[in-house]
């Protein structure tokens, strides 16, 4: 067993001094067994969603409630769960799946502000926040608030109103969880006729016209999946897993080969520890979750 | 391995320093995920095209070197794809 793991992982005079797995028949199993696993499972995962899928709880209860916290450590008033700014939020995110975009405005030049106005909700000051890629509502929140311009919108004295939409769908390539935050306070014509301020993250602009007829949007509490498998965690862990695997291999081969001075064709070693720390860090941050 | 770091110091430092701008690169167009994976082909394909040229230049260039780094370098495409089908 000992003179087997030393043949798999370890330089030695049965596989010609360098590791078994980092032989080109190996190297060429692992990529061949990787792509078969990647293009089997993802059928699996599209039929069924409940065995393997991305496994998340966002509620809007909750995305309220911890927005409301966070208000009122800072002795803000609480913010009122708005329909009107739902609908508006629900808008702006069926329009970012349907035109495939992820911004603020649109390609086609639609801003946040025209969701709002559509759904009949008439504001003073008027505000948005994206996120996605979360799984849970405090990964929502808490990356908000990590953010000045999201953490100034979440806590602004000039809003009164909020409302959310969470709505998953495809995105610009990937599966993803999309949340809607938009922010309102309503517009007193009696007294603040003509003002204007700005809201952060993006320019804030005060309605030119009055649109009466709100739009009907998608009413999503929440999104809740608990799949038999987390697929994005388990891809993750295997990735990281088989990076690190080689990582380890190729550096302890290239100490041994160093110590004892063996000299190869191919020991490109340092190369290639380069190239798969650079995946490594990417495997990290790839499908971290993204707030706008 | 420390006499060959030294004696290609340059080439280490600037495949460092493609590999940072790819990850950089990587990081950047994380809004969108076609656009990454391009953005982590890409950054293969130069590493693979830079460290062959180098080999070309500085040693000899075996076909069993090429298949090293076209093997290690669809490994990485393979994981990468992995990550992103699903």
């Amino acid at each position: 067993m000992r003179d087997f793991l030393h043949h798999l992982f370890l330089p030695h005079h049965t596989n010609n001094h360098r590791p078994k797995v980092l032989h080109h028949q190996s190297l060429l199993f692992v990529i061949v067994a990787l792509f078969t696993l990647s293009f089997s499972l993802h059928p699996i995962h599209k039929e069924y969603p409940a065995v393997l899928g991305i496994s998340s709880n966002i509620a809007i209860g909750e995305l309220l409630k911890l927005t409301n916290q966070k208000r009122a450590e800072k002795r803000l008033a609480p913010l009122q769960l708005n329909d009107q700014l739902s609908h508006a939020a629900a808008a702006k995110a069926q329009h970012m799946f349907a035109n495939n975009y992820w911004a603020h405005v649109a390609p086609d030049g639609t801003t946040p502000w025209v969701f709002i106005k559509n759904s009949g909700y008439e504001y003073l000051y008027a505000g948005e926040n994206l996120a996605r890629g979360f799984t849970t509502a405090p990964e929502v929140v808490d990356a908000w608030m990590a953010s000045p311009t999201h953490r100034e919108n979440m806590l602004s004295a000039n809003y009164e109103d909020i409302g959310f939409a969470v709505v998953s769908g495809s995105l610009t390539g990937s599966d993803t969880i999309l949340v809607v935050e938009t922010f309102g306070s309503k517009y007193l014509a009696a007294n603040n006729a003509g003002e204007a301020s700005s809201s952060a993250p993006i320019a804030h602009v005060l309605p030119s016209q009055v649109s009466p007829q709100p739009t009907s949007g998608m009413a999503v509490a929440a999104i809740q999946n608990s799949p038999l498998i987390d697929t994005k965690a388990t891809t993750k862990n295997i990735s990281l897993f088989i990076l690190l695997f080689f990582i380890a291999v190729l550096v302890i081969d290239a100490i041994i080969i160093e110590r004892k001075k063996i000299v190869r064709v191919v020991s490109h070693n340092v190369d290639h520890i380069l190239f798969l720390t650079i995946l490594l860090l990417a495997a990290i941050i790839i499908g971290k979750g993204m707030i706008l | 391995m420390k006499h060959r770091l030294k004696k290609h110091f340059w080439y280490y430092l600037s495949l460092t320093i493609i590999l940072t701008l790819g990850l950089v690169l990587i990081v950047l167009t994380a809004y969108d995920k076609q656009l990454q994976m391009m953005t982590i082909v890409m950054t293969t394909i130069v590493y693979v095209a830079w460290s062959l040229f180098h080999h070309h230049l500085h040693h000899s260039l075996p076909v069993k070197i090429v298949i090293e780094y076209i093997l290690i370098a669809s490994l990485g495409l393979t994981l990468s794809l992995f990550l992103f089908n699903i």
